[in-house]
């Protein structure tokens, strides 16, 4: 079932996309090779859900054409979605179902052969850290479960491309390394796009960042350049996606500060 | 249309794990239960036509109640993004919701063939007219329950859904009496073809007719379908 064609997995082309008068993503373009992972990095409201959410074929584009496994997520949506395991920002999950049930109803709907459908959950469950909890009702769950409850939906299907919206928000320390750890493990035969707020982790876990803000995108680069350049990734980061909003308010805190002096 | 037993089945485990269901099914149960029971014990007459014409009413009130959380509730938490990144398509989870919602009515309607078996017990009722009331009443059923699938797919809140729903299927009804009987004309004409009362009258009588069947199916499978333009709209839109 994987997808065998040229190397680039997932191909934007000036993607826009508009909710009315709002441009929540600004003409931007990329391209991810097969094997690649990407960490997707802006602040909260940058685009990087709706992007997301278009190469999930959740959301249409605007303008621009999205191509992923060689196919518009738009006219050829269920080929897409075949070939996407998709971890959606808030983690939506049937409360009443529980856990194993929940999974196993997902694992049918993503095609996964009835015979081994029963030891493929078990897998993703024992992997992502949820096994213990498989008898529990999801509703009744931590947020930490939640999460990796639903990085379990994502991978239960093994698609060959993974599109992770924020995986590690709401985990604890322990739990977030145990995420970069598999992470790294799926790089191996997964193309990975994650998004997500802690930097440092980006830092060990994506070989190559993409920075969005603003609907743009403002950096696009491996992280061992920005590495070799910055200080930290934390700093480009904050450098390039600063807004006069951000600016002004830090503003006021020194000020603040002065006046305390 | 491969992933529709997985679907249904998910919709019935959602409609059995709530408490609804149960306090739905006693209600429904116990109500025609005791109109069967005071209907034959008054008039001493081996029928079970009140019984289907409290039906009637009865539906109206519950099927809203039925169908408000099949879309509306995926909306309000979110889950349709799940569901519709999964390779499914929006036709197939309309439809396992439509005949989730159906089956459930069936498990209404089932345990009150006792009614029935009860009167071929002590009586002589007319099959003919038992079979065509309970086929009316389940073809009027499911008619409402696609009203409220297309009620439920439009809003995010349960609670609109309902309204929004028995609004529609009162209007429904009330239709035809504000239209003065025995008034002929085009309009009076349209709307007692159009409203449900009529159609489902015919059935009460024992009589099958053609016409009232397909003013049946195809208002169903009209409902059905725009719920799935509706879905699909929605999502286009980004508004799920």
């Amino acid at each position: 079932m994987h997808w065998q064609g040229t190397r680039d997995v997932i191909q934007v082309d000036h993607l826009t996309k508009r909710f009315g008068d709002i441009v929540a993503v600004d003409d931007v373009s990329f391209a991810i090779d097969q094997g690649e992972v990407v960490g997707f990095l802006g602040p909260n409201g940058a685009g990087k859900t709706t992007v997301m959410r278009m190469l999930a074929s959740f959301l249409p584009a605007t303008s621009g054409t999205v191509r992923v496994a060689g196919c518009d997520p738009f006219w050829e949506s269920l080929a897409v979605r075949e070939q996407v395991g998709y971890l959606p920002e808030r983690v939506p999950l049937y409360g009443e179902m529980r856990v194993a049930e929940y999974l196993f109803h997902r694992a049918r709907l993503k095609q996964v052969a009835a015979c081994v459908r029963k030891r493929r959950v078990a897998e993703v469950m024992e992997r992502c850290g949820v096994a213990s909890v498989s008898r529990r009702v999801i509703s009744q769950l931590s947020r930490g479960y939640r999460q990796r409850v639903g990085l379990a939906d994502a991978l239960v299907g093994n698609p060959p491309i993974l599109i992770l919206d924020e995986p590690t928000s709401g985990l604890d320390p322990n739990q977030v390394r145990q995420v970069r750890e598999m992470v790294r493990e799926l790089g191996r035969d997964h193309t990975v796009l994650l998004s997500t707020h802690i930097l440092s982790e980006v830092e060990r876990m994506c070989p190559r960042v993409i920075i969005i803000s603003q609907g743009r995108i403002v950096a696009d680069e491996s992280t061992a350049d920005v590495m070799s350049r910055e200080p930290s990734l934390e700093e480009l980061f904050v450098r390039l996606t600063r807004t006069s909003d951000d600016a002004s308010a830090a503003q006021a805190v020194d000020a603040d500060g002065e006046g305390a002096r | 249309m491969r992933n529709v037993a997985a679907l249904t089945k998910r919709e019935l485990l959602a409609y059995f794990l709530s408490p609804m269901a149960y306090v739905v099914l006693t209600v429904f149960l116990a109500l025609s239960g005791y109109v069967f029971f005071s209907a034959v014990s008054n008039t001493q007459e081996a029928t079970l036509v009140p019984l289907f014409e409290f039906l009637f009413l009865l539906l109206l009130l519950i099927s809203p109640m039925l169908t408000m959380r099949l879309f509306a509730d995926e909306f309000q938490s979110g889950t349709i993004e799940p569901l519709l990144t999964a390779p499914v398509t929006a036709a197939e989870v309309v439809l396992s919701k439509y005949l989730a919602s159906l089956f459930f009515l069936l498990a209404m309607l089932v345990p009150t063939f006792v009614h029935a078996a009860v009167l071929f017990a002590f009586g002589t009722p007319d099959g003919g007219l038992v079979v065509a009331g309970y086929l009316g009443v389940f073809l009027l059923g499911g008619f409402f329950l696609a009203v409220g699938l297309v009620a439920s797919a439009c809003v995010r809140s349960q609670v609109s859904a309902a309204v929004i729903s028995i609004v529609v299927l009162l209007s429904l009804l009330v239709l035809p009496v504000v239209v003065p009987k025995g008034a002929t004309g085009a309009v009076s004409d349209a709307v007692r073809t159009l409203c449900f009362t009529g159609h489902f009258e015919e059935f009460t009588r024992g009589i099958v007719d053609t016409r009232d069947v397909a003013y049946f199916l195809l208002g169903t499978a009209f409902c059905v379908f725009l719920t799935c333009v509706l879905v699909a709209v929605r999502r286009w839109k980004g508004a799920v």
